[in-house]
């Protein structure tokens, strides 16, 4: 089947909002292809929020460029209505009910309503209720509605699960995963791993303003640290395993043997298969030190 | 887009007007009521000019002295002045501060729409207000025992509107370049006081007599439109220096980033 080339929805080129001090994004080249899920990462303060909203025009790049849907930002007011966005830190008219700020941000995005009933079945949202009653995690359910109600090409969520319980999160992943299948893009910033790992096709991690790594999760997993812990019956030689390139750290403890590798556990097993084994550990691939190092700056 | 922004303001507002509007309704047939038994007495009570001055000339023995003290001096353009003021203020920095602004701006509305659509509900709010001030005076006016002519009633009511409109635009010119509501109101406040005071001193201190042209009060109160009825020429600098104000916060808005 012949398939469109993707483009970019998202293209950024050394953009940098200076706040002085250190704070603020510097020189981020990014790009954000039409149907994926891009996971922003890092740490509070560390430029997510702030290039969401550059990218938004709500703040004005210090230098840089950027396009967003195939426009640049000095004209994206043209763009906007074929943008969904939830603000991280958002507020609403506390006096109004849900339905009636839905019917307020469709009148002013041109957009229209249709979706509002399937996406308050799904979140299981309250819009009959004034704001200022209703507890933070429904608040963020209409936030959510009104970034999702007009089907958007391109979603530009911030912390979108902050309130959320588990299953609401994980109703709202499935969505996300139906709007890249309709060919949408989204545009997830988190400071959690597990949100971003569960849906996300790549990941930008940025730190202290900077973009350290842009990379596929299944390249980050390939260099993701793995563990195992090994009960041996019969006991192995210690120097056959650390003369393997994948292991990078390894103990034996007794019969118990604790080690970590990255990349394919293919020489390990066979080095294994040498032995009698009572028990194997293995902790799930997770991208958990990934993310970690790369947060700490430990970029090795 | 600009009437969905126009309604919600209104929306958000109505209260706040409506009470204001009952407070001076409620004021001026109050004042109306008091007069035939009170204003003649009040009458013979002399006060230095200064005060006079403040005081919108401290004549009760009058209708029309005894509402320009009463109701047109100090109640009357504070309320409404006020409440042009709070309006103003809070509609753009306060959106911004309780952080809706950016959900709002995220959607195709363009700055200056959004400047202007609030612009427009604040006038429109200060128009009611004037409004209800007028026919209150018609009815108070009736209560008191009449005298006074509903079109000069309606004159001093008119500068009374231009007059909150041109400091609740002031107060709207500071909410969009500041983005924080104390400051806006804050300043729009002290503005107004300090005006009130030149205009109200201006008179019997030579050294700041000249400073009373930039006060508004003076374009609201000097042709005594009681008596003479509408000066366009003072209309036209209050209604000026409103459209330069929000011409001012449209420009002002526009050019700077988003708070919080």
């Amino acid at each position: 089947m012949y398939r469109l080339p993707m483009k970019a929805v998202i293209q950024t080129d050394k953009l940098t909002k200076d706040y002085g001090a250190g704070r603020g994004v510097f020189a981020l080249d990014l790009e954000v292809m039409q149907g994926e899920i891009f996971g922003f990462l890092g740490p509070n303060g560390s430029g997510k929020t702030t290039t969401m909203r550059v990218l938004l025009g709500l703040i004005k790049a210090t230098s840089g460029t950027a396009s967003v849907l195939s426009v640049s930002l000095e004209q994206s007011l043209s763009v906007r209505g074929r943008i969904g966005y939830l603000a991280g830190d958002f507020g609403l008219y506390p006096k109004l009910t849900g339905h009636h700020l839905l019917k307020y941000f469709a009148q002013i995005s041109g957009g229209n309503m249709t979706r509002v009933e399937e996406l308050k079945e799904v979140f299981a949202a309250d819009l009959d209720t004034p704001v200022r009653e209703l507890s933070s995690g429904n608040r963020q359910k209409i936030g959510l509605i009104q970034a999702m109600m007009g089907s958007p090409e391109l979603l530009i969520l911030d912390e979108p699960i902050t309130g959320l319980d588990p299953l609401v999160q994980s109703r709202f992943h499935q969505l996300l995963l139906q709007e890249k299948k309709d060919g949408h893009t989204v545009f997830l910033s988190s400071h959690t791993l597990s949100e971003v790992e569960r849906v996300a096709d790549k990941v930008g991690i940025l730190r202290q303003g900077r973009l350290v790594v842009v990379d596929s999760l299944e390249n980050l997993r390939s260099v993701a640290l793995q563990s195992l812990e090994i009960d041996f019956i019969t006991l192995p030689s210690l120097a056959v395993f650390k003369a393997l390139p994948e292991i990078k750290d390894i103990s034996l403890d007794g019969s118990l043997m604790r080690l970590t590798f990255s990349g394919s556990p293919d020489s390990i097993i066979k080095a294994l298969s040498h032995y009698q084994i009572r028990t194997l550990h293995s902790k799930e691939t997770d991208l958990e030190n990934v993310f970690l190092r790369y947060y700490a700056g430990d970029e090795k | 887009m600009t009437k969905a922004i126009f309604q919600m303001e209104i929306v958000m507002r109505r209260r706040l007007v409506i009470l204001a509007a009952l407070g001076i309704f409620l004021t001026i047939i109050l004042e109306g009521a008091l007069f035939p038994s009170i204003g003649h007495v009040l009458g013979s009570v002399n006060v230095s000019k200064g005060v006079a001055n403040l005081l919108g000339g401290a004549d009760w023995a009058t209708l029309k002295g005894w509402f320009k003290v009463e109701v047109f001096a100090i109640t009357a353009p504070f309320v409404v002045a006020g409440i042009a003021i709070t309006a103003a203020a809070t509609t753009i920095a306060g959106e911004e501060e309780d952080r809706i602004l950016a959900l709002v701006l995220a959607s195709p509305v363009p700055r200056k729409t959004l400047v202007l659509a609030k612009a427009y509900a604040v006038i429109c709010l200060t128009v009611f207000l004037t409004f209800i001030t007028w026919l209150s005076l018609l009815l108070g006016t009736a209560i008191a025992g009449g005298g006074l002519s509903a079109l000069k009633l309606a004159a001093q009511s008119l500068h009374l509107g231009f007059l909150g409109l041109a400091l609740g635009m002031l107060a709207l010119a500071v909410s969009a370049f500041s983005g924080q509501k104390s400051i806006a109101a804050g300043v729009a406040s002290v503005i107004a006081i300090l005006m009130y005071l030149i205009n109200g001193f201006a008179p019997v201190l030579s050294a700041i007599s000249w400073m009373k042209y930039f006060s508004f009060f003076y374009y609201y109160t000097a042709s005594d439109p009681l008596s003479t009825g509408v000066n366009w020429g003072y209309i036209f600098v209050l209604a000026g220096c409103a459209v330069f104000f929000i011409v001012v916060a449209c420009w002002g808005f526009q050019r700077r980033d988003l708070r919080g």
